[in-house]
């Protein structure tokens, strides 16, 4: 059996004290080299594993996590017109937790998300109302007037995709799951497969030296040219395989043989690691197949060497300017359905309690319609999911509903009242991240007397 | 001036779907400048729309979405044969721009409304990019992939407002950007930071004025994707609508309202730049100096006649560019790395490979384990396969700030899948696509004079000696009795190596 998560935590606790002397004005980069150098001494025995679906388009936070009680669902209904859900529609998925929302709110989800009903009411599922990118807390007033700084590029998708990812627009270079892997970078046998990606391109995985490593989903892909000798000549395949690898003075020509070279030693280690891991449980839908090759690794963890890993999945389809109500309730029940199946295995892997996936989107979308569809937005609802999570309850404060009210900015699009920030912070912190160190993989923390969300039990 | 023959490859890599013996020939025989005036002067060859209704796909069978096989035909076909290569090249380039994905169009037969809309791109690739945003703002494809058909005005009583979708990409996307910019594409600081370009409520006013149109005809032959969309003055909206500082008053109707927006939007000091850098990435290199991006913004901007927005003289000046025909090669920055599409058709082209049947049977190559990881009009959004200022993480690149777009597509699964593609056709070409490899073999009895062959039709004169020396001593242990082996092992390791990756 492995350590305790306390003992765990009384390790970080002590590398951070060891990091004292660096001092809190040393630049970011000299403080986190210094913090990984530190993480190399002392790697965690248990293993904590991250998982994040994120939702490509901006999903639609009025529909997938519905006001309930009846004055806010009528409040809900006049603002949504035609695209709202059917109060009656909901009954069979009214979230019966362990406390009420702040203000007594009661929310229902989606009918489409029902797999995920039984997994709140067991505590295993939480709810995050309103959370999104923010530099500071930001009020109404000072939006309008920009008396503080904003996130840039609002409502624009790569960009705050990349924000959601990095906490910074496209072109970032380093994402927050990166920079927390970073500090355990002793943790793992390899680096190579701490940040891994099923769900294509990601900055969040991106470290200070090592980005993520993309998998599919059978997982890893061979080149067959280097599995036979081409057209009989060792000669000609030997030769394949150092032109491809061999390092290059061109930058660009530099980073495709890193590619390929990482690609040839991967796929050997993973091919053995995975070839007698089996996942028990329907995972046929793109996302379901996704978390499917998630679990598998983290069945191989041990092959693996692995202690501390992040892995990314993604779900196209949530930019429904129209069509919501055709489009939305499809790519919630694949999102419901995967991540029940997802959390099961998790189970009966007996790993429920060290992996926690958590969902992620560019934006919410406007609370009013127009016509059949909803447009980009800015604050969301969002999971988070596992046997570690403080589960049954909503974390975060949903504003009374009205397109113009105080709580909604540029004509009903959510202003969020807790940073993404935040939610990475409680994150970091359950993966064993100390104070101090969170503090420099999330720039914004600071500005949140509050901290963390809460939402994994503990300090932040 | 002379132009040498990899010299002339290297600028057809640029300038087409890859060079050919024949056109290798042609540019040396004739100079950049005069080869490209003639292409330019090319009216646009047999459109897609056209062939594929020759080739009788606008039946039943061809109605809905998911049957779309023969849009790869012809795409590809024009890719690898027509004659008006240049044109056809920036109509791809362009589509990597002005963004439709086949599975997005909600209408009948989106096969022909992606082909439709590239032959919207081709018809405009060399006229004015003005009216260009106009036919792509008014193409029902393009209505469907930013979900503006049937986009309705506001209405107050419920607090409905108009689908912001398109008011937003087509700045962010089509024309302007996010940030100011300086003509030499630089983002313009002011008091040190930069200026975004439009508000949210630019967005919310802009979006007024694409609403009230939809599709113009009914879904019974194809030929609704060829006309504009149709515009029903009753659901436009004819509040006032203000965006980027401009003010159309209300009771203006949808016509003069999208003329008007065309007008402003088209007028932004950005679109230069902002266009210009974009079409330099896509047919040349991925880091053009300042200078360079300000030659052809200054050509956007007035075309010495006093035109703006002439893409015909923008293409050229991209082209003739001295930093494009005279880099130093030896740049470990200079160059962009060959999307994957371009491979496949630049092997195509350089070896005579055609349909021997007419058919064009290419596969969807999104793929990613065993084809392109790319396939054209098959990108899943408006953002392109790739992002033009993807910067790869953890690089040298991004420590010194440089981009590299195709990057964005190019991981441990992908490098496998195109090696493991390339395997396949450089072998036994695809299905009706074949080539005898006649001139190659001929060659295959000296190993160095094959390999020659194959990096000048590749590569061009940018190829180490060193490389293709040691792919010539690798070939030679490939029985001389096998000549067809020889040549596919020297392509296999021609196209496999970064150096011909990276397209300088």
């Amino acid at each position: 059996m492995t350590r305790s998560h306390d003992a765990d935590r009384r390790a970080f606790l002590l590398r951070a004290c060891a990091l004292g002397a660096t001092g809190a004005a040393a630049p970011l980069a000299l403080n986190l080299a210094a913090l990984g150098a530190a993480a190399a001494q002392s790697a965690p025995a248990s293993y904590k594993a991250l998982v994040c679906v994120f939702l490509y388009g901006g999903n639609d936070p009025y529909n997938t996590v519905v006001p309930y009680d009846t004055d806010a669902y009528r409040a809900y209904a006049a603002a949504r017109g035609d695209i709202g859900l059917k109060r009656d529609a909901l009954q069979a998925t009214v979230l019966r937790g362990k406390a009420p929302a702040a203000g007594g709110g009661q929310f229902a989800l989606a009918p489409a998300l029902a797999p995920l009903a039984p997994l709140y009411e067991s505590g295993q599922l939480a709810v995050l109302l309103n959370v999104g990118p923010l530099v500071t807390p930001t009020s109404k007033a000072e939006y309008i007037s920009a008396r503080v700084p904003l996130p840039p590029k609002l409502f624009s998708h790569n960009d705050q995709q990349a924000y959601w990812q990095a906490l910074a627009p496209e072109g970032a270079s380093s994402g927050w799951a990166g920079r927390l892997t970073d500090l355990f970078a002793g943790a793992n046998a390899q680096r190579t497969f701490t940040g891994i990606t099923a769900g294509g391109s990601t900055v969040l995985l991106a470290g200070r030296k090592v980005a993520g490593y993309r998998v599919g989903i059978n997982g890893s892909t061979s080149i067959d040219l280097l599995g036979r000798d081409m057209y009989g000549s060792s000669a000609c395949t030997a030769l394949l395989r150092q032109l491809i690898t061999q390092p290059r003075e061109h930058l660009m020509e530099r980073e495709m043989a890193r590619i390929a070279a990482q690609s040839i030693s991967a796929d050997t280690q993973l091919r053995a690691a995975l070839a007698d891991v089996a996942v028990p449980g329907d995972f046929s839908s793109p996302l379901a197949q996704q978390l499917k090759i998630v679990a598998r690794i983290i069945g191989a963890r041990q092959a693996l060497g692995a202690r501390r890993q992040v892995f990314f999945v993604s779900q196209n389809g949530y930019d429904n300017h129209t069509g919501l109500n055709d489009t939305h309730p499809a790519l919630l029940r694949e999102l419901g359905q995967a991540m029940a199946a997802f959390q099961q295995a998790l189970s009966s892997m007996g790993v429920a309690d060290q992996v926690t996936t958590f969902t992620a989107s560019e934006f919410g979308r406007t609370l009013g319609s127009n016509g059949n569809g909803s447009d980009h937005g800015w604050g969301s609802h969002h999971f988070v999911m596992g046997g570690a999570v403080k589960g049954g309850r909503y974390y975060g404060t949903h504003p009374e509903i009205a397109l113009d009210g105080p709580g909604f900015v540029d004509n009903g699009r959510l202003l969020p009242t807790l940073a993404v920030d935040q939610l990475g912070a409680t994150l970091g912190g359950w993966f064993g991240a100390g104070k101090e160190e969170l503090g420099m993989v999330f720039p914004n923390l600071r500005n949140f007397d509050a901290g963390g969300v809460g939402v994994m039990g503990g300090g932040v | 001036m002379t132009v040498t023959p990899g010299q002339a490859s290297r600028f057809l890599a640029q300038a087409t779907f890859g060079p050919t013996p024949a056109l290798i020939d042609a540019v040396v025989r004739d100079g950049y400048a005069d080869w490209l005036d003639a292409q330019l002067a090319m009216p646009p060859s047999q459109t897609h729309f056209d062939w594929l209704l020759q080739q009788r796909k606008n039946t039943e069978a061809f109605k809905g979405n998911g049957i779309n096989a023969p849009l790869e035909s012809t795409l590809w076909r024009k890719f690898i044969s027509a004659e008006d290569q240049v044109r056809t090249r920036m109509a791809f380039a362009l589509s990597e721009i002005f963004v439709v994905g086949v599975q997005s169009i909600t209408a009948s037969w989106p096969l022909f409304g992606a082909a439709g809309f590239m032959d919207l791109l081709a018809e405009h690739a060399l006229g004015s990019y003005q009216a260009l945003l106009t036919a792509v703002t008014k193409n029902l494809s393009m209505g469907c992939m930013l979900t503006y058909r049937g986009n309705r005005k506001e209405d107050p009583k419920t607090g409905r407002h108009p689908d912001e979708n398109y008011a937003r990409e087509v700045m962010q996307l089509f024309s302007i950007g996010l940030l100011m910019l300086e003509p030499d594409g630089t983002v313009k600081l002011v008091n040190g930071a930069p200026v975004e370009t439009y508000t949210n409520a630019d967005v919310q006013g802009l979006a007024r004025v694409f609403t009230g149109w939809d599709i113009n005809g009914p879904e019974t032959n194809v030929e609704f994707h060829r006309r504009p969309m149709a515009l029903n003055n009753a659901l436009h909206s004819m509040s006032e609508k203000r965006f980027l500082g401009a003010v159309i008053p209300a009771g203006t109707d949808g016509r003069l309202s999208l003329q008007k927006a065309m007008d402003v939007i088209c007028a932004h000091p950005n679109v230069g730049p902002f266009i210009g850098m974009q079409l330099i990435q896509r047919l040349v290199t991925s880091n053009p100096s300042p200078a360079y991006v300000r030659r052809v913004s200054a050509v956007f901007d007035d075309d010495g006649s006093g035109a703006r927005g002439n893409l015909k003289a923008v293409l050229r000046a991209i082209l003739l560019d001295p930093e494009a025909r005279n880099p130093n090669l030896n740049n470990p920055t200079w160059g962009k790395v060959r999307e994957p599409i371009l491979r496949f058709s630049g092997w195509a082209r350089a070896f005579g490979a055609t349909s021997i049947n007419g058919a064009w049977a290419m596969p969807d190559t999104t793929d990613n384990t065993i084809r392109l990881a790319q396939s054209p009009m098959r990108s899943a959004t408006v953002f392109n396969f790739f992002r033009p200022r993807y910067s790869p993480p953890v690089t040298e690149l991004a420590k010194r700030h440089l981009v590299a777009p195709e990057l964005q597509i190019t991981d441990e699964t992908s490098i496998a899948g195109y090696l493991n593609f390339l395997a396949i056709y450089a072998d036994r070409g695809w299905e009706d696509l074949q080539t005898s490899y006649a001139p190659e073999i001929v060659l295959a009895k000296d190993p160095q004079a094959l390999v020659a062959r194959v990096v000048l039709l590749l590569a061009g004169d940018a190829f180490s000696a060193r490389t293709a020396e040691a792919i010539a001593e690798a070939v030679a242990t490939v029985p001389a009795n096998r000549p067809r082996d020889r040549v596919r092992a020297a392509i296999l390791l021609v196209a496999a190596s970064p150096e011909y990756l990276v397209q300088k």
